[in-house]
């Protein structure tokens, strides 16, 4: 053990550099930089050159092209905002009823193996599968959107939230208890925190599931809704190939911006945690 | 105020009062049985039940009664077939098309996968390059991607195994490769010290090392296998699981659509178990090493 007490070491106001040397990040970065020029300039030949059939693939530049065209247009704006409502309201609902479930299940035995049957047999349904039947039951608009990601995201955050009850420290427990703490305030206090790391884990994992899910409902539905209705759609708009192959760039774009936000909450809230360190 | 109950099931210490739990019932005693066959399918009848009694309420063509559903799903599966489709045609002109389908995607896929990601894990050159590459074609969600698929192969059933291995290989090349990257050091070491080839040492020492993090990521396949192996047939398809499902809500043949529903719980059913069984086998010395 380190002594943390008495004055702090003379360098202590230097400076720590965290992380590696400073020119080893700039070669990481400019090689990051070079591998995605180069896979820009490899689609480009082989759109170009060796596919060289504009009508249903066009060059890679001329996609890239029409990608930034689309932020002059407002409808785009809101077909972003169609699928990242459809992804955020279903991501919501799930993650407060499948924490809900997780820690009645975790902390209520008798719940959890009377329930598991039935969970058992609905969760390996591929939410995917389930698209033309929630498209049946619930029309196409926002609801069914939503219902159907509540379905795909509520597994894997019920399951984290479970195991992340039934991990946490009974040492914890006891002490709280024998501080005279209630039942709910154990709970309150003790539990559902050790268990919040786990849980987001969980979050993190249905969100990419979440994503999926919504572009593909708007893949099936063939209106002109969302990112999903740019790509397949665009035909109706007067044969708009570019517009198609734009959107999924758009797409890659909304799932790098959902990781980059949801590990920033993480760094931000769970750092202590090891749990969610790992992967 | 009610009299206190004959029987008191509750003492008082200092603190507080508990209630002292009931004596558990005598294992395998009649009572146990029971009590164990109500914990465990209680539910899931009532449920059903529930479901049926509705369907006799209210029907509603849309939601057919859970006896329609299962009796459908025997006619067609086992019993030799329903409304025009025969058993055979079920089984081998649908759904093993699609387990097929999704079995060469996922094989390939993690071949792919893994034998990239040992090279993205092993090299640091590499690996650098492609970060922002991989990062970013992983984030494009895949069913967005089966549109390029499709203008590039056409409707074939290469083109569903390509989109298939496609999706699963990013998955285990990032497990793969952070695997590979994080085998401590002083393993490696070690294997140098003793003068291993560089082969051997990957072989004999990376690879069993980087296993829990490359079975992570087939796992992960076994479950997208069989989700991407659907999405592929929602489109341009003539045969398929998910070309039955959409084909049948298209000409409201509701039942069928729900047997084919259950056909998919089922498999899933099946394919955890044996994914969790191989998992369990393989990976027995890692646990045992903790």
């Amino acid at each position: 053990m380190t002594q943390v007490t008495g004055a702090p070491p003379r360098n202590a106001k230097r400076k720590r550099r965290r992380g590696p040397h400073r020119w080893v990040m700039w070669q990481r970065i400019a090689l990051s930089i070079g591998g995605v020029i180069a896979l820009c300039l490899f689609f480009q030949v082989a759109t170009r050159y060796w596919i060289d059939n504009p009508r249903y693939l066009p060059p890679f530049f001329d996609i890239l092209t029409r990608f930034f065209q689309f932020f002059a247009e407002p409808v785009f704006y809101a077909q972003v905002w169609a699928t990242i409502s459809g992804f955020l309201i279903g991501l919501a609902i799930a993650a407060v009823l499948g924490t809900g479930l997780g820690i009645l299940f975790g902390l209520w035995e008798v719940s959890y193996r009377s329930s598991r049957t039935v969970i058992e047999l609905l969760r390996p349904i591929p939410p995917v599968a389930l698209i033309p039947v929630f498209i049946l039951l619930f029309k196409t608009g926002p609801v069914m959107k939503t219902i159907i990601v509540l379905y795909a995201c509520v597994w894997p955050i019920m399951f984290n939230a479970l195991y992340g009850v039934r991990n946490v420290d009974p040492l914890l427990k006891d002490m709280a208890r024998s501080f005279g703490r209630s039942r709910s305030d154990v709970i309150r206090s003790v539990v559902i925190p050790a268990a919040l790391p786990m849980i987001w884990t969980g979050v993190r994992v249905a969100s990419t599931i979440a994503l999926i899910v919504v572009i593909t409902v708007e893949l099936l539905i063939g209106g002109s809704v969302g990112v999903g209705g740019i790509i397949n759609n665009a035909r109706a708009t007067g044969d708009d190939v570019y517009a198609r192959f734009a959107a999924i760039i758009v797409a890659g774009l909304l799932g790098l911006l959902v990781n980059i936000g949801l590990g920033a909450i993480e760094r931000r809230f769970f750092a202590w945690s090891t749990t969610t360190r790992e992967g | 105020m009610a009299a206190p109950p004959l029987i008191d099931h509750t003492r008082t210490t200092g603190l507080r009062t508990v209630r002292r739990p009931r004596p558990p019932l005598k294992r395998f005693s009649l009572a146990w049985w029971l009590s164990q066959a109500a914990m465990t399918f209680g539910l899931l009848i009532f449920l059903l039940l529930a479901w049926q009694i509705a369907a006799w309420i209210a029907p509603n063509p849309q939601i057919p009664s859970p006896a329609i559903i299962l009796g459908y799903t025997w006619q067609l599966f086992i019993a030799g077939g329903a409304q025009g489709m025969s058993s055979e045609t079920a089984w081998f002109g649908h759904a093993l098309p699609t387990v097929g389908r999704a079995l060469l995607g996922f094989l390939l896929g993690c071949f792919w996968g893994i034998v990239l990601g040992i090279f993205t894990g092993l090299s640091r050159v590499f690996r650098y390059t492609t970060s922002w590459v991989v990062e970013f074609l992983r984030a494009i969600p895949t069913s967005a991607v089966l549109p390029l698929f499709i203008v590039l192969m056409g409707g074939t059933d290469w083109m569903r195994v390509a989109f298939i291995s496609y999706g699963l290989s990013l998955y285990v090349l990032i497990n793969t490769a952070s695997g590979v990257a994080s085998v401590d050091p002083t393993l490696i070491l070690t294997g140098r010290a003793f003068r291993l080839s560089r082969p051997a040492i990957v072989w004999r020492i990376i690879l069993p090392a980087a296993q829990p993090a490359i079975w992570a990521g087939i796992r992960i396949a076994t479950i997208g296998a069989t989700i991407l192996a659907i999405v592929s047939e929602f489109m341009v398809a003539t045969n398929g699981i998910g070309y039955q499902i959409q084909y049948n809500v298209g000409r409201f043949n509701l039942p069928a659509m729900w047997a084919w529903i259950v056909f998919l719980a089922v498999f899933g059913l099946i394919l955890n178990f044996v994914v969790e069984g191989t998992e369990r086998r393989v990976l027995r010395w890692h646990r045992n090493s903790h």
